[in-house]
Order: structure tokens, then C-alpha cells, then sequence
């Protein structure tokens, strides 16, 4: 049975989804990118990828990346596949989201 | 027991309570009491922890007593539940996409249309000012699913819906086919469901576009007029592809009828016809690098007199017959685009 709310004096459903979403702990930060792998995930669309070009010409600069994987999904309103998550999460040490317009 | 007075002013403080929570569309709501619950449940003939879908963004969990909770609040009958649960799998397909739909700068909302037999038992409006007011049927089923969509999907206006306007079809927007002044195949039989069943098909569109022509009495001057009031710049699936809805009023399908036009008529012509030069197209309305991906392979881009179909292949028409008896107008509906579309579901009783 769904939550329920008493509201003067009358008792009433709630509408929304009141179960808690399982708790995403963010993944321990990096203390450096020396010698690490960094990833881009982008969304297609516009000036993302020169964004991103900026962003990895600047961190490549400062830090001894030892590769950078380029991903993007295939459309902006399509979620990202999982096998896709999975590669980066497996292969990556630091990923940069992007949503460009 | 409560008198007049204090009832009065518990639905009022209800009222205020959920409209603070975010959990209305701004409409005053009936009350979700367990008893008015458990009579939609009762209709449904399942148990109310049953999942139909998760709704995204957010993957709220709509059981059958969430849909029951929210069905109620848009002030919908134990009847209405069957229609609800189908439009609410159907919501949910993947080819919809309404994840983009939900956060979207764009206008879009999903339009619900029902077929068959339920539609008349129901009472769903597929005549006069069937997208108007009045009915409450289609006021209702549209706005359960308004609700669905923000209490379970998480989109509120201003914070994951982005819609820059919105438009009416944000508070309800359902129809039925008028099956009786159809010269065609219903919608439902199209999509392979016998005449006897009863569906309902979710497609996100604008709000309904009227393409006035009195004038021609003939089928193909008709579409003359419907093609050139839609081949335009500003439409959406000229840039991203995708489905649109053709609404033909029963005055304009009895020149259809009459002149013999089968439905794939109609959509090979607007295939054929609807298309706007790419040198118009080019550097304007939503041209970016994105065309190219949506561009038929038979399409020139580096030709300004080529002309790219509004509709890339004439399956992406959806043609309706909805309306009153009198006036010669159709509706013309876009789409948002490619991944997202309709989704055609049974209703189950």
C-alpha cells in the first residue's frame, strides 16, 4: 500500500514513487591525472566535441594522461547503452560528462 | 462526522497541500482517499502492487495503485483504469522516447488516441471539439496521464521539463477516432489489431495545427493545401525526422471517400509533396551538422534545388479522422523526432 498523508483529518495516498532510489556514492576522487586514463562521454550535440578538445588540450598540458577515450552516444535523447557505461567505467580512471547545445 | 463546511475545507487544504508538494498541475485534484482508490483498483481486476512500467527520468515505479492514485486526482472513473493502464505500458515502449520528452525544450506532449469499443463505452469525444473541453473523459484520461508523468516520472515544469512553452496539451490531451466517418481502416486495425479491440496509441506532438480549406472539393486539391501549409521551415521533422499526425475532419473525408483515396494515398502524397528546396532549408530553422545524419541517401545537400521530404518515409504519417460533421478543416501535428515516435497498445478489460 502506498504512503499516506493525513490532512485534516482525512487520509490520503501519495502520488509520487516514495521508495528511496538506491543510494549512488560518487567514486573516490582522483588526487592526480599523472599517468592516468581519462574519458569523454558526449550527448551530439553541437560545440560539445570542441569543448571537449579545448578541455583535453588543457589537461593534457598539465598532466602526463597515459591515453584519453573519446565516446559519444549515439543521439542526445537516447540513453547512453550500458555496454557503453561499462567500457568507460572499466577502462577509465576519470570520465567527463558532457551535454553540449 | 464531518459537516459541509469542514469537508469543504479539507478538500481545500488537500488541495494546497499537494499543489505545495508539486504533486498537481496546478488544477484543483480530487482527493486520493483508500476508498476511492480501492474502487479504481477494483476495476482493474489486479493487485495494486503489479508493475505496469517505470516512467522516466526519474524510473518512478507505476504500479497499478500509483496509476490508481493519480487516476483518481485527475478525477477519472473506475472504468476509465483499463484505458489508463494501456496508455501507460504504451508510454513507456522505448520507441516513444519520452525521456527526451520529459526534458525537452520543445513543446511535445503525448497524445493519447483510443479506438474501438471503449471509446464509445467511455464516452471519448471523436467529434465535435474533440480537443477542447467538455468531455470528461478525454478531460481526465489525458490528465492521469499528465500526473503519471510528473508524480512518477519526475517532470515538473521548470525543473526536468524544460519546455520552453509548453502548450495546452500539457494538462490533457486525448482523443478518440471517429471510426464512423472514417472511409478507413481505423488506426488500431492499421497497426495489425482486429476492429473489435480496443487500443490506445501514444504519440508526443505539438499542439494541433488547422489547415482551413474550403475551397476544394476534390481529394488531391485537399492535399495540395495540406502540403503546402506543412512543407515549411519551421517543422519540426523536416531537420530531425520522424512521425507527424494528419487529423482529416469528416467533411474533408468524405472527398477521400468519395474520390476513392485509399490511407496510403494520402501518405504517399505527403511524401511525395511536403518537401521544402534544401537551398531554403540551409543555414536556418534547426539546420545543423545533426541534418546530415537524417538526410535520405537520395537527397543532395550540396543541391539548393533538391528537395527533402518533411517526411522521410511515408509510414511516418499517422493519418486520423477525428472532428465534427461540420467544417473543412484538418489538424496537422508534428512529431518530435527521431528516436522518439507512437506506440500503439491493447486496452485489456
Amino acid at each position: 500500500m502506498s504512503a499516506t498523508l493525513m490532512i485534516d483529518g482525512v487520509e490520503v495516498l501519495v502520488p509520487i514513487d516514495e521508495h528511496k532510489p538506491p543510494e549512488h556514492m560518487p567514486a573516490p576522487r582522483l588526487t592526480t591525472l599523472e599517468g592516468k586514463v581519462l574519458g569523454f562521454l558526449g550527448n551530439t550535440k553541437e560545440n560539445l566535441e570542441e569543448l571537449f578538445d579545448v578541455i583535453q588540450g588543457e589537461l593534457s598540458h598539465r598532466y602526463a594522461l597515459k591515453d584519453v577515450i573519446r565516446r559519444q552516444k549515439r543521439h542526445y535523447a537516447m540513453r547512453a547503452p550500458v555496454a557503453l557505461l561499462e567500457e568507460l567505467s572499466h577502462t577509465c580512471d576519470a570520465v567527463i560528462v558532457g551535454v553540449g547545445s | 462526522m464531518q459537516t459541509p463546511e469542514t469537508l469543504g475545507q479539507a478538500v481545500r487544504r488537500i488541495n494546497a497541500a499537494f499543489y505545495e508538494r508539486g504533486w498537481t498541475d496546478g488544477l484543483p485534484i480530487v482527493p486520493p482517499t483508500p476508498d476511492g482508490v480501492r474502487e479504481m483498483l477494483a476495476a482493474t481486476g489486479r493487485g495494486g502492487e503489479e508493475l505496469i512500467a517505470e516512467i522516466p527520468p526519474n524510473m518512478g515505479r507505476a504500479t497499478v495503485e500509483k496509476i490508481a492514485v493519480n487516476a483518481l486526482m485527475a478525477g477519472c472513473l473506475p472504468d476509465d483504469m483499463p484505458v489508463i493502464l494501456a496508455a501507460v505500458k504504451a508510454l513507456a515502449e522505448e520507441r516513444v522516447g519520452i525521456q527526451a520528452i520529459q526534458g525537452t525544450t520543445d513543446v511535445h506532449a503525448p497524445l493519447l488516441i483510443v479506438n474501438g469499443p471503449i471509446a464509445r463505452q467511455l464516452d471519448i469525444n471523436s467529434g465535435p471539439n474533440c480537443f477542447g473541453q467538455g468531455w470528461r473523459a478525454n478531460a481526465t484520461i489525458g490528465r492521469a496521464i499528465r500526473l503519471i508523468m510528473l508524480n512518477l516520472g519526475g517532470g515538473a515544469p521548470g525543473k526536468i521539463d524544460k519546455s520552453t512553452f509548453g502548450h495546452p496539451g500539457k494538462y490533457t490531451y486525448c482523443v478518440a477516432e471517429n471510426e464512423e466517418a472514417s472511409p478507413w481502416e481505423p488506426l488500431h486495425v492499421e497497426r495489425g489489431f482486429q476492429a473489435a479491440d480496443s487500443a490506445v496509441t501514444i504519440f508526443p506532438c505539438e499542439a494541433p495545427h488547422q489547415i482551413s480549406d474550403h475551397y476544394n472539393r476534390s481529394a488531391i486539391g485537399i492535399m495540395r493545401t495540406i502540403c503546402d501549409a506543412i512543407a515549411t521551415v519551421g517543422t519540426t521533422p523536416l531537420y530531425r525526422a520522424g512521425e507527424a499526425l494528419l487529423v482529416i475532419s469528416p467533411e474533408h473525408a468524405e472527398a477521400f471517400r468519395s474520390d476513392g483515396w485509399r490511407k496510403r494515398d494520402v501518405k504517399m502524397h505527403v511524401f511525395e509533396h511536403a518537401r521544402v528546396p534544401v537551398g531554403r532549408m540551409k543555414y536556418q530553422g534547426d539546420w545543423d551538422a545533426s541534418v546530415a545524419t537524417f538526410t535520405p541517401r537520395w537527397v543532395d545537400l550540396d543541391d539548393p534545388h533538391a528537395r527533402m521530404p518533411i517526411l522521410r518515409q511515408p509510414d511516418d504519417l499517422l493519418v486520423i479522422v477525428a472532428g465534427a460533421r461540420a467544417g473543412r478543416f484538418s489538424l496537422f501535428m508534428p512529431g518530435w523526432g527521431f528516436p522518439t515516435g507512437s506506440a500503439t497498445v491493447k486496452i485489456e478489460r
